[in-house]
């Protein structure tokens, strides 16, 4: 993101094709999003608009606008596939936020029970009358009672991590998946484009 | 850390997630304007009642974290702006309250909801500095000087709109700051919690 937004415009290209190359690096498979239908629909929607404005160069202008928001689209499909939330809790415990897996691993099994709680709270308050004295009021109840909830839950979550001994201090964080030896070789290959822009550059041909 | 504040963690990002997923999905059916804001506010206010529960250092951040998280990991695709926007947001108000030594007087909160519903009057500049390049937030500021001569209106009127926007952004950050306050006293006395 930090590439898409400061490259000038002349190195939006060299900017691309490195974070491509980097990105097929890091995860091949998140090169596909430059395929994918809103990527497409994107760069399209964008040549045509360029091409409309009368703009000198007319859609060939749309050129750098479509490579920043490639390099937005591979980059951050890079972190979302490659991410797992082993590799997140590292990341957390790098920069002293303790406990970002296990949160995580909470937030993730409660989310359909906490949206079950959200909904059936509003239907309790309302068969109990709380919609009919306005609607500040019933907003204020409904969400003392949600966030207590919420505290009661987490006390019942809590005691349940600790009978499973999620607790322990000094557990080893499972490492990654490891690449295999296509996903080198097609990770190389996305460097070729990059390495080709430098040596033009450089006047090597 | 223990189990009973890594708990209470999780629940609240996951709540701050499940408010961005579900009431996100359907402001934006609906197309409520300033739908961002309104989720901002709701979200903070969820991550300041949670870390008024766990007193540590980077607990709203951690609440935020998890949101933006399930953000990135959701079944519908990572959604890059709203998973930006979270993260910043909890930043924002983690220095607020850090910046107040993490005392849990009301000013620290509604300065906090504050500064993290402001951000989303700056986030699409941020996309836009992104998809555009640095040239893309002054050619919009152009736009709006062009749309306002247009319309005979005077040359201030662009950063009239956009002062006007920040207050508006301001008053409902610090709404949402002061409620997160009181629920927090009436949680406090209602079910007689304590800080974990």
């Amino acid at each position: 993101m930090a590439a898409a937004a400061l490259a000038r415009s002349h190195e939006v290209w060299p900017a691309f094709c490195v974070i491509v190359a980097l990105s097929g690096v890091v995860e091949v498979r998140s090169l596909r999003r430059l395929t994918g239908r809103g990527f497409l629909a994107f760069a399209v929607v964008s040549a045509g608009l360029m091409a409309l404005s009368g703009e000198p160069g007319g859609w060939a202008a749309a050129g750098p606008l479509v490579a920043r928001g490639g390099m937005v689209v591979v980059g951050f499909g890079a972190l979302a596939d490659r991410a797992s939330p082993a590799a997140l809790e590292a990341l957390a415990g790098r920069v002293r936020l303790r406990g970002f897996g296990l949160a995580l691993g909470i937030a993730l099994n409660s989310l359909d029970a906490l949206r079950g709680t959200a909904t059936d709270t509003w239907h309790a308050l309302r068969l109990r009358g709380a919609t009919r004295a306005g609607l500040r009021r019933a907003a204020r109840l409904y969400a003392v009672a949600l966030l207590g909830a919420v505290l009661t839950r987490a006390d019942a979550v809590a005691v349940a991590a600790v009978s499973r001994g999620c607790d322990r201090r000094g557990e080893r964080i499972p490492a990654a998946e490891p690449a295999t030896v296509a996903d080198r070789l097609v990770g190389l290959l996305a460097w070729l484009p990059a390495l080709a822009l430098l040596l033009r550059r450089a006047g090597a041909f | 850390m223990n189990a009973r504040q890594i708990a209470r963690l999780g629940l609240f990002g996951a709540l701050w997630g499940v408010v961005e997923i579900s009431l996100g999905a359907a402001l934006q059916a609906a197309h409520v304007p300033m739908r961002g804001t309104l989720l901002a506010a709701i979200g903070i206010t969820v991550a300041l009642v949670g870390a008024a529960f766990v007193p540590r250092r980077g607990a709203l951040l951690t609440i935020g974290l998890v949101a933006a998280a399930l953000r990135l990991f959701g079944l519908s695709g990572p959604a890059i702006s709203s998973v930006v926007a979270i993260a910043i947001e909890a930043l924002l108000a983690e220095a607020c309250l850090a910046a107040f030594g993490y005392r849990r007087c009301r000013a620290s909160y509604v300065i906090a909801g504050a500064a993290a519903v402001l951000w989303d009057l700056f986030h699409p500049g941020l996309g836009a500095l992104i998809i555009g390049g640095p040239g893309m937030v002054a050619s919009f500021w152009r736009a709006a000087n062009k749309a306002a001569q247009a319309l005979h209106l005077p040359d201030s009127a662009p950063a009239a709109l956009m002062v006007t926007l920040g207050l508006l952004r301001l008053a409902v950050g610090s709404a949402a700051g002061w409620t997160a306050h009181t629920l927090v006293q009436q949680l406090r006395r209602r079910f007689a919690l304590d800080d974990a």
